[in-house]
């Protein structure tokens, strides 16, 4: 065709409409033509589906190195969501979830509330770095206790807007945690000051529950879906998770906490 | 020029194929491309007539409709108000995919900011979970990729490409 100056809407145009899609909907419409791949491409369309606050999130982290680095923002995009970040001292990792651009966060087990976990007792807990682990040091519970009890909290007015989010409790059994996988633990996730007393009843065994709530994560973790919640605007104020077991039917000893991560439910 | 700024300024512009229009000056200027063409021809007569190579009768007067109207809502203080969303969303129902995409490729000639703003993301919308095939016949593009390119660039986002609408 002669006249394709007209026909052909020009490629600023092009992903100026592509930035109002989603990072999904991006990376398919880069198959359509090769003016569609380069419009996809462009530093507009990947600047819209970064976080808006990605610089302080980045700056702030164990790899602020990465904001020069990195060749294009689509290239800062799919590293943040494929390799999580390091932030506040090791205690938190970030990253994205690459259907919607969403924030991820995890809260390392250094940053939760473990009962027993005390100086008084440091043979029954023990830190340790493994190399499947993205923070430093994880947990491991040693000794046989009857009780169980991890608290965590984070702030609401981090993750994204409008989006409905799952807490997962991550973590792994040594060879000696088999007990383990026949323990019913309960998991609650609310915001401060409005604790409505809903528990999962869950066992740390994917095979135990018929649900799809457990699972592995091809990272050398498990983990179980908490429970969800909507985040309207980030005003909820925080956001507390607990995973526990009070009955001690059974000792508990082999578990491996990694730590809780909150993630979009659906990533669309 | 107009006696006491009574009488309407009435602009002509003549479309691709060949149409001419009589638009209200109001209207004519959110086109940046015909205000660019009196900012720089200032002593251009009251009955120029302003050519659009670039754009055929049919998305003119699509375009001048949505103006019109758009104008008036904002002399009437009525500008991100209910009724404009309202106009916004009838105005856009009738409208084909095909009338659609003559209408941005004209609005973006023609450089009305609101208008292409109103339309990005309309088309936006429409390409959301689509497939490739299906975004293909909605902008009438050739595939230009090789067989091998094309490939490439499906295996590298497999994930993005399940569960797309049926077309």
């Amino acid at each position: 065709m002669e006249n394709t100056s007209v026909d052909v809407l020009p490629v600023d145009c092009l992903s100026k409409i592509i930035s109002l899609t989603s990072p999904r909907d991006a990376c398919r419409l880069s198959a359509v033509s090769r003016l569609f791949n380069s419009a996809a491409d462009s530093e507009v369309v990947w600047d819209t589906f970064l976080p808006s606050d990605y610089k302080d999130i980045v700056c702030n982290s164990a790899s602020s190195e990465l904001l020069a680095t990195c060749s294009s923002k689509k290239n800062l995009y799919f590293h943040l969501c494929r390799n999580p970040i390091i932030l506040n001292n090791g205690t938190m990792s970030f990253s994205l979830e690459k259907e919607s651009g969403k924030k991820c966060y995890m809260v390392a087990a250094r940053q939760l509330v473990i009962r027993w976990l005390c100086r008084e007792k440091p043979q029954w807990w023990k830190w340790q770095s493994l190399h499947e682990s993205r923070f430093d040091e994880v947990v491991e519970l040693l000794m046989h206790v009857w009780w169980l009890d991890v608290k965590g909290r984070i702030e609401t007015k981090i993750l994204s807007p409008r989006t409905t989010y799952a807490a997962y409790f991550v973590f792994k059994l040594s060879k000696s945690g088999n007990e383990y996988e026949r323990i019913a633990l309960q998991l609650g996730v609310y915001f401060e000051g409005r604790d409505n007393g809903k528990r999962r009843v869950m066992f740390l065994n994917p095979s135990t529950n018929a649900s799809q709530l457990c699972r592995d994560r091809g990272d050398g973790w498990m983990e179980i879906e908490m429970s969800e919640f909507f985040n309207v605007n980030g005003d909820e104020g925080t956001l507390l998770f607990r995973v526990f077991d009070f009955h001690g039917f059974c000792t508990k000893h082999g578990l491996i906490i990694e730590g809780i991560e909150l993630r979009p439910k659906n990533g669309r | 020029m107009s006696k006491l700024g009574q009488a309407k300024r009435i602009i002509f512009l003549k479309t691709a194929d060949g149409q001419l229009f009589e638009v209200d000056e109001p209207v004519a200027m959110e086109f940046e491309i015909v205000k660019s063409f009196f900012d720089e021809n200032e002593d251009a007569a009251d009955d120029t007539v302003v050519p659009l190579p670039n754009v055929s009768a049919e998305p003119l007067a699509g375009i001048i409709e949505f103006c019109k109207a758009h104008v008036e809502f904002r002399a009437n203080g009525a500008a991100g108000k209910d009724e404009v969303k309202k106009f916004n969303a009838e105005y856009i129902k009738e409208k084909s995919n095909e009338q659609l995409k003559e209408l941005i490729l004209a609005a973006n000639y023609l450089n009305i900011k609101e208008m292409l703003d109103f339309l990005t993301e309309t088309i936006a919308n429409r390409l959301k979970n689509k497939s490739v095939e299906y975004v293909r016949a909605f902008f009438g593009i050739e595939n230009d990729f090789t067989p091998q390119e094309e490939e490439a660039v499906r295996k590298e986002y497999e994930w993005a490409f399940e569960g797309v609408d049926e077309d």
